[in-house]
Parts: structure tokens; C-alpha cells; sequence
């Protein structure tokens, strides 16, 4: 009896410690995290900490300073190359190393380690199967080629793993406590996997299957009239009238090509459609001061810690100041002491799906040219939270990864497509921004971004001499029309890739007429462009963009702040008020005059306070779904639905087109018809949605909720309800959980002058004020100066917390 | 022992064994002190538990106070608690006062197992 008794005392505080000292399912490690001695009650900081402390560093070569200003944004002076970003690495995995971590391990297929979840297998299966990895690792062997990427790339690993190395149980950050894992070392391919992820958050969209049901849905005409080749309307990228006189690489193309079969629902992780950008450099001839202003804000999605980190690099030889990419030496949108550039995303298509007929049930050879080519299979082995792992096989053809097969997509689907990807080609994007953070004028910016493959990218640039240019540069396929539009079929080498396009055949202009250069994720060139620019392009932002650019003069860069907050709604200025016309007032009911009385008195704009926006919205998405539902709504072959612009025009000229008759009522329907119904639809939804809101109106930001999120979805670190307006299609294209990721302005005087903003903060820590320190300054449109110091005397006189290094 | 006497050493014993040991270190302090007190089993749950109790919250309150970080306010909300730092202090001294009493408790069993004639 004693016994017993000493044993089950015994058990207790054992089994209360082993059960504590662990993750339990979605439970964290209680124990652990709670205490305060090593717990994250460390990771509370005050005001004006910074984590680590100056001092012998081993594997500097030189003495170095960091000094971190008022804002907590580091400084870096080094006297060489390779303790510049040696230190790069080192500061920004102080403040983001588990972002870092876990965005690799993301792209590498491996969150199952640490969250056990069947959505992250098989997210993580998806990433293995469209061969993340293989894009990563020849993306270091072309780093590897060249000696100024391989310096970089080598410092700045060995920067992070010299963090790691100072970090104990206590000082780790948050987020390992509350998941109960531990860093481990970085490495050079991690940095790859990065620029990887940036690739599939660019390119990665993909509707060829949809696009293929949708052809075989409508039939061909129908088909034409609701997906044009060449855009109804717009502002290309390089202006209209440019004259492109070069010899075009010349392809063959089939004599006849249809979409092979409608397409069952596939999964493909939903990647934002609306990831996009503005840029614009605006000419001396346009400013007040008479020096160019170039502005930039890439519109991604909107994470706590953010995408961006903000630091200063001097290196001796050069000086530069911008948004940097946790995980990638170098900055990737900034300036330096001569020239500023900027990024917005080609959105062309350089993701395409092939058919594939396999031989046997053993898959070791597929059909191609009217013969047997062999496979490769490469088995990925994903380690499980509880120790296990799961096999997958994943079969390479000379397209590239067999992403759907037997083993994934739909269950029971006898097909197999394969994806041809130029992310998985090998490119050092890396040189590209190593060199326009020393480049001093427009010959040295376009040196640099002819390394830059892919995600092809709108490279808009501006200088101190006065030049300011853009470039859309990426390596593209030259394409037949249709062409990757649609699964092709992959035994054919019709359907290949057959040629790219020569680098100075791609769109570019410098100093034109106008006075500025600008894109808006458009299509890059009017239709004189001898070559298919298929893509998915943006429609609205950039005839906005370009009419008020057109106007301004005397241009202050308040101006360009303002404006990249301008929130003007072209597109319901393009079809409100011929929508309000087609109504039938008489059978409106007293609910719907309220509706039509607010859109009627509305001025287009989507402010915070505002209410029409929302109507709007929901009756415009109401209203897409009334005319192509009965079309393009099969659950069973999801297939795309028209741009907008294309069922705005089509309401706006044709009331009586095909598409718009509701083809499950025996009456046909006009736009006036469909209108009163979607505004039935629309008023509705908006009455559901006020009675969740605990019966609030539906002002645009309750509405829109602008969420900015932390990377593990926990409501508490994140900020909701953001007071601000916007939209997608919007200059500010700030939509639920996507937007202006890092918002800049540069005017290229004598001395540079810069301003700029993200939703964020520079620490990663959530215990640190440095945390969302700029939240709210970012959703007010409101900006911080970005100091450019000369030198690291400069700093220090303003800066706050100086860390001085010396080598070990 | 005297009560308060007993909850001294417990948290003196766990603060020092937590320089170098995890956070389980406060019930092998519990446990310790528990087998030398000679005491009964329901007595070292108490002293135990103040001691813990004590010893955890009195440190999170005051990181709470010096820091002003947000951080307790978020895990509280994040374990679906009100977001208050001030009720994580004391849940954090409960969930350590339960270790060290859970601890104490064991360490006067087994003192009592071993040596039965000499307690009380």
C-alpha cells in the first residue's frame, strides 16, 4: 500500500513535467513556454533593446559598425564586400530568423515537421512534386558561377548561422517556444528556396486548366468574344507608337490546335491573383525641383513579421539603402547615393501543363515525337511531426515534374500533366540586384537586370543625371497564340518552348516624351510588339496611373506619397453609372432605392468612412455571377470566368449578348434583368453581412478588413480592421489581405532624399515594440524618412544603439 | 521547518537549479526540500506551491512592469484567455506553484517511504 502510494506521488510530478515539457497536438508546451526564466516571458523586451550586443565577432575580417537608428533599422558600415554581407545576414536573423526559417522550410516542402496537419502534407507534397527544390538548387549552381554572388551568398549564410550559434534556449525566438522546435543552421540553398518562393508567388498563378474548361464550356466563338488575345483598352508598359524595329525570333507553329479534354477539379494552392505593383519615375521636366521622383509599391501578401526588411549596406566601395528580403543578400527596391529602381511584376506567363501518356502502370517511359523517352523518379521523403514519413513518388519528364498523377490532384483521375516552369531554370536573379545596388547610371542598370530570368519583372529606374527608364525583363518563351494557354500535349515539340525572346528585344523605354514611365502589372506593349504577351494583366491601376501622371506638373514627392494612397475606383467609375441606367426604378424596393440612392450620390472614391463601396462590390460580384455562372460554374470542371473589364465592356455595348442570359430560366435575360437580380443577390448579402457585424453599416474599411497577418494565422499577433481605404484595382491596392508591402519614394537630387513605409515593423519579436511599430502609419498613409548616411561617423551622431565589431 | 522558512529554501533551491536546468527544475527544488523537511505530504504541497507560485510570478510581474511589452497581453489571447498580462502572471505562477507542490509533495513521500519511524 505504501508502495503504491510512493509510486503514483512519484508519477505525478513526472507525468505533469514530461506532459508539459511538450507540444500536445495543437497545445504548445505549457511548461516551457510559461516559464519565465527561459520562457517567453524573455522574449519581452523594453523600448530600446536590441537584441545582441557589438564586440569580437569570429568570421569578420575587418572592423565593422552596426548602428540601429530611432526606428530600430540597421546601419551597416563594413570596409569590404564580404562583411558587408557577412553582417547583413547576421542583423537581419536577429530580428527574423524564424520567418526566415520557416518561409524556407515552407518552400522546401518540410512545415510538416513541425505541424502536423494533413492541408500542410499535402501543401508541403505540392511543393516537393512542382520541384521547389530543383529551381533552388540550380539557382545556387548559377550563383555558384559567378565569384560576386558566390561571396555574397557564402557571407551572408555564414552571418545567419553566426546568430544562431550566439542564440540559448532563453533567447530563442518566440515562435520556436510556442511550437517547441530549435533553429537550425542556414544555408547557402536556403537563399535559393527564397528567391524560389518570390518566383512562385509571381509566376505561380496558373489558369490553364481552367482556361481549358472554359473553352470547351463556351465553344469557340463564344470563347473568343470573352477572352481576348490582345486587351480591349489600356496603356501598355512602353507607350503606344513605339516602333519595334528589330527581326522577330520566328517559331513553328501547328497547323491546327484545340483543348484536349475537359479538366477535373486539380488541387493547386490558391496563390493571390492580386499580388501586383505600381511603379512610376516621373522626369525632371515634371517636378517642382527639376530632379526625377521614382515611387514603387509592390502589393503582396500582407504578413506579420513582413515580407520586407528595411537596412542600409555600405560597403567602402558603395552605399545603398532599400527593402530587403529576409533571406537574400543585397537590397531588392531601394536607392543609393547616385540612382534609384523598382520592381512591379511582368505577370506573364512562364508557367505551362503538359499532358502525359506513360507507357505502362510502371511509368518508366512516356510518348514523345512519336517515340518512348525514359522518366527519372526522385522519391521525397516528408518527415512527420510524430516521427514517421511519408513517401512520394514524384516522376521527372524533359517538361519537368509529373505534378498530377494517380498519387495527387483528384482522386480517380486517370490523367497525368506535367509542369514546365522558368522558375526551374537555372539563373543568378541574385547578380541582377547585387549590381543595381552599385550602379551609378542607366548603362550600369541595364548591365544589371540582363542576368534577371525569371520572375520577370518591370524594372523601373531613375538617376541622378536625370534619366529615368523601365524594362520589362525576364527570359520569355516565344509563343504561338494559344500557346500555354491551355494543358498542351506533351508528346508534341510544337507545344514546347521553342525559342526565347533575345534580352534586347524585350519592351524597354528611356526618357520618353511624356515625361514619365510607369506599370501597373499591365500588358507590356500595344500590339506592334511582334510577339504573344500572353499573361494576366491588370486593367485599371495603370490607365489611372498614366491619365493623372499625364496632368501633374511641378511635382513635389508628397505629391507621389499622396498618390500611391490615391484611392479612386476606376472600375465602378467605368460602369456604375451605365449599370444605374439600365434599372427599372419602378421595381426597385424601398431597401434597393437606399442602395441605388447611396452608389448615386457616391464619388467613385473607396474611402475608410464610405459605404458605397461595399454596395458596389457586392453588387458587381453579383452580377459577374449572374452572367457567367449558368456558363463557367461546373463544380465538377471548374473553368475561368472573363476579366472584368471584358463583362464591363460587354454590359456597357451589348446588353443583349449570349453570356449574359441566365441559360437555366426558360425566359432570356438582358442586362436590365440580370442587373435587378444581382441587385437582389447583392442587397441580400449585404443584410447577412450586417447582422454578423452585430448590425454595423458596411463602411468600406469594416468591410474590406484590411488584415495584416502573422505567418502562423494567429489572430493576437496580428492587426484587423485596418481604418483605411482602398482596393484591388485601386492605385492604394489594399484588398483583405494583400497590399502596398513596402511603399517608396526617392527624389534624385543632388543629395538624395528618400521616404518610405511597410505594414510591420523591423523586429520579428512580438514582444518587441518594434514589432507593428509602423501599422498604423502605414494604413494612415503616412511615411518615415530614410536616412542614406554618407558614413559610419554620420550614423552614429543619429543613430540610437551602436554596435562596434571587431574580428575574433 | 517553519512554513515560510521551508518556502525560502524551495525557491532559493529552484531559482539556482533553473540557471542551468530547464523549467522542470522547480519540482526537483520542490522535491528536495520536501524530503529534508521531514514534514507531511499536504503541508509540502502548500509550501511548494507558494514557493513556485511566488517565484514565477514575481518574475513575470516584473518583466510585465520593466518592459512593457505587449508580448503577455497576445499569449494570454493567443491561449484564448483575456488579453491581460496580468491574469497570464498569475496563471504562469499557478501552472509553476502546481510543478514545485506536485514536487514537494513526492520528496516527503519519499522521505517518509524510507524512513517511516521518523516523521511526525
Amino acid at each position: 500500500m505504501r508502495f503504491i502510494r510512493l509510486v503514483l506521488l512519484l508519477a505525478l510530478p513526472i507525468l505533469f513535467c514530461v506532459t508539459f515539457n511538450s507540444k500536445r497536438g495543437i497545445l504548445p508546451p505549457f511548461g516551457k513556454l510559461l516559464d519565465p526564466v527561459a520562457g517567453f516571458w524573455q522574449n519581452c523586451v523594453g523600448e530600446n533593446h536590441v537584441p545582441g550586443s557589438g564586440g569580437s565577432l569570429q568570421g569578420l575580417k575587418s572592423a565593422a559598425t552596426l548602428v540601429y537608428d530611432e526606428r530600430h533599422v540597421p546601419h551597416i558600415f563594413a570596409q569590404n564586400d564580404e562583411d558587408l554581407y557577412f553582417l547583413q545576414g547576421y542583423a537581419t536573423a536577429r530580428d527574423r530568423l524564424f520567418q526566415m526559417d520557416l518561409q524556407t522550410r515552407a518552400a522546401a516542402g518540410r512545415l510538416s515537421e513541425i505541424i502536423d496537419n494533413p492541408a500542410v502534407l499535402r501543401n508541403d507534397r505540392m511543393m516537393r512534386r512542382q520541384g521547389m527544390m530543383e529551381g533552388a538548387e540550380s539557382t545556387i549552381r548559377a550563383m555558384r558561377a559567378d565569384p560576386q554572388t558566390t561571396l555574397a551568398v557564402e557571407a551572408y549564410t555564414r552571418g545567419v548561422n553566426a546568430w544562431i550559434e550566439e542564440l540559448c534556449t532563453k533567447s530563442l525566438p518566440f515562435e520556436y517556444k510556442l511550437l517547441n522546435f530549435r533553429p537550425e543552421p542556414w544555408t547557402e540553398l536556403k537563399c535559393g528556396l527564397l528567391l524560389k518562393l518570390m518566383s512562385r508567388d509571381l509566376t505561380g498563378h496558373t489558369t490553364d486548366m481552367e482556361r481549358t474548361n472554359a473553352h470547351l464550356l463556351l465553344g469557340d466563338s463564344l470563347f473568343a468574344q470573352l477572352f481576348p488575345t490582345n486587351p480591349l483598352d489600356g496603356s501598355p508598359i512602353v507607350p503606344s507608337g513605339t516602333d519595334y524595329a528589330f527581326d522577330p525570333v520566328k517559331i513553328d507553329t501547328p497547323s491546327t490546335f484545340r483543348p484536349l479534354e475537359l479538366l477535373p477539379s486539380l488541387y493547386y494552392p490558391e496563390i493571390d491573383p492580386h499580388n501586383g505593383s505600381n511603379n512610376w519615375a516621373v522626369s525632371g521636366k515634371k517636378t517642382k525641383s527639376g530632379h526625377p521622383i521614382l515611387s514603387n509599391d509592390p502589393h503582396l501578401g500582407l504578413r506579420m513579421p513582413s515580407l520586407w526588411y528595411e537596412i542600409q549596406l555600405h560597403g567602402g566601395t558603395h552605399n545603398c539603402y532599400g527593402a530587403s528580403l529576409p533571406g537574400a543578400p543585397g537590397i531588392i527596391i531601394g536607392f543609393n547615393e547616385k540612382i534609384a529602381w523598382g520592381v512591379t511584376n511582368a505577370s506573364r506567363d512562364v508557367l505551362d501543363w503538359y499532358h502525359i501518356e506513360f507507357q505502362d502502370a510502371n511509368r518508366n517511359a512516356y510518348k514523345y515525337n512519336g517515340d518512348w523517352r525514359k522518366t527519372q523518379k526522385k522519391v521525397e521523403e516528408i518527415k512527420l511531426a510524430d516521427g514517421s514519413i511519408y513517401y512520394d513518388t514524384v516522376i521527372y519528364t524533359h517538361h519537368g515534374p509529373v505534378v498530377y498523377d494517380r498519387n495527387f490532384g483528384q482522386e480517380g483521375w486517370p490523367g497525368n500533366i506535367a509542369m514546365r516552369w522558368a522558375a526551374h531554370d537555372s539563373s543568378n536573379e541574385a547578380l541582377t540586384f547585387l549590381l543595381l545596388n552599385r550602379a551609378q547610371n542607366y548603362d550600369d542598370y541595364r548591365k544589371a537586370i540582363s542576368h534577371f530570368t525569371c520572375p520577370g519583372q518591370n524594372f523601373i529606374f531613375a538617376a541622378q543625371d536625370g534619366d529615368v527608364a523601365i524594362t520589362q525583363q525576364g527570359r520569355f518563351p516565344v509563343k504561338w497564340p494559344g500557346q500555354g494557354s491551355y494543358i498542351m500535349d506533351g508528346s508534341q515539340p510544337l507545344h514546347e518552348w521553342q525559342a526565347y525572346i533575345p534580352f534586347a528585344q524585350n519592351p524597354t523605354t528611356r526618357n520618353p516624351e511624356r515625361g514619365f514611365v510607369s506599370s501597373a502589372n499591365q500588358y507590356p506593349a500595344d500590339s506592334a510588339y511582334p510577339y504573344n504577351q500572353a499573361g494576366r494583366y491588370e486593367h485599371f491601376r495603370n490607365r489611372r496611373i498614366n491619365t493623372e501622371l499625364e496632368k501633374m506638373n511641378g511635382i513635389t514627392p508628397t505629391d507621389m506619397m499622396t498618390f500611391q494612397n490615391d484611392n479612386y475606383n476606376l472600375k465602378a467609375a467605368d460602369y456604375l453609372p451605365v449599370m444605374l441606367r439600365y434599372l427599372d426604378r419602378k421595381k426597385l424596393s424601398p431597401a434597393q432605392q437606399a442602395l441605388i440612392a447611396d452608389l448615386e450620390k457616391w464619388n467613385f472614391v473607396n474611402d475608410a468612412e464610405q459605404t458605397a463601396p461595399a454596395v458596389w462590390e457586392e453588387w458587381w460580384d453579383a452580377t459577374r455571377q449572374a452572367i457567367c455562372k449558368d456558363e463557367l460554374g461546373s463544380p465538377t470542371h471548374p473553368a475561368e470566368w472573363p476579366e472584368s473589364y471584358v463583362l464591363g465592356n460587354i454590359l456597357l455595348s451589348q446588353p443583349n449578348h449570349a453570356i449574359i442570359d441566365d441559360k437555366t430560366t426558360p425566359e432570356v435575360e438582358d442586362a436590365t434583368a440580370i442587373l435587378h437580380r444581382a441587385l437582389d443577390t447583392a442587397e441580400f448579402y449585404l443584410a447577412e453581412w450586417k447582422q454578423e457585424n452585430a448590425g454595423k453599416e458596411w463602411k468600406w474599411f469594416e468591410y474590406n478588413n484590411v488584415t495584416v497577418q502573422h505567418l502562423l494565422r494567429l489572430a493576437p499577433l496580428g492587426h484587423d480592421h485596418l481604418y483605411m481605404g482602398g482596393n484591388a484595382s485601386i492605385v492604394n491596392a489594399t484588398r483583405k489581405n494583400t497590399g502596398a508591402s513596402w511603399r517608396m519614394v526617392v527624389e534624385l537630387g543632388p543629395e538624395v532624399k528618400a521616404w518610405g513605409v511597410y505594414p510591420g515593423g523591423p523586429s520579428g519579436n512580438p514582444g518587441s515594440k518594434h514589432y507593428d511599430s509602423y501599422v498604423a502609419q502605414w494604413a494612415a498613409g503616412q511615411y518615415n524618412e530614410l536616412h542614406l548616411y554618407r558614413s559610419a561617423e554620420g550614423a552614429k551622431n543619429a543613430g540610437k544603439t551602436i554596435h562596434e565589431f571587431q574580428p575574433n | 521547518m517553519k512554513f515560510w522558512i521551508q518556502v525560502i529554501w524551495i525557491m532559493a533551491i529552484a531559482f539556482l537549479l533553473e540557471l542551468f536546468l530547464p523549467w522542470w527544475a522547480v519540482a526537483l527544488a520542490g522535491a528536495m526540500v520536501g524530503y529534508l523537511s521531514g514534514l507531511g505530504r499536504w503541508r509540502n504541497f502548500k509550501a511548494g506551491f507558494t514557493a513556485i507560485f511566488l517565484f514565477w510570478a514575481l518574475y513575470a510581474l516584473a518583466i510585465l512592469l520593466f518592459t512593457h511589452s505587449p508580448l503577455p497581453d497576445r499569449v494570454a489571447a493567443i491561449l484564448n484567455l483575456p488579453a491581460n498580462g496580468f491574469l497570464l502572471v498569475l496563471v504562469t505562477g499557478f501552472f509553476g506553484g502546481i510543478a514545485g507542490g506536485l514536487g514537494a509533495m513526492a520528496g516527503a513521500e519519499i522521505r517518509k517511504f524510507s524512513a517511516p519511524a521518523k516523521t511526525r
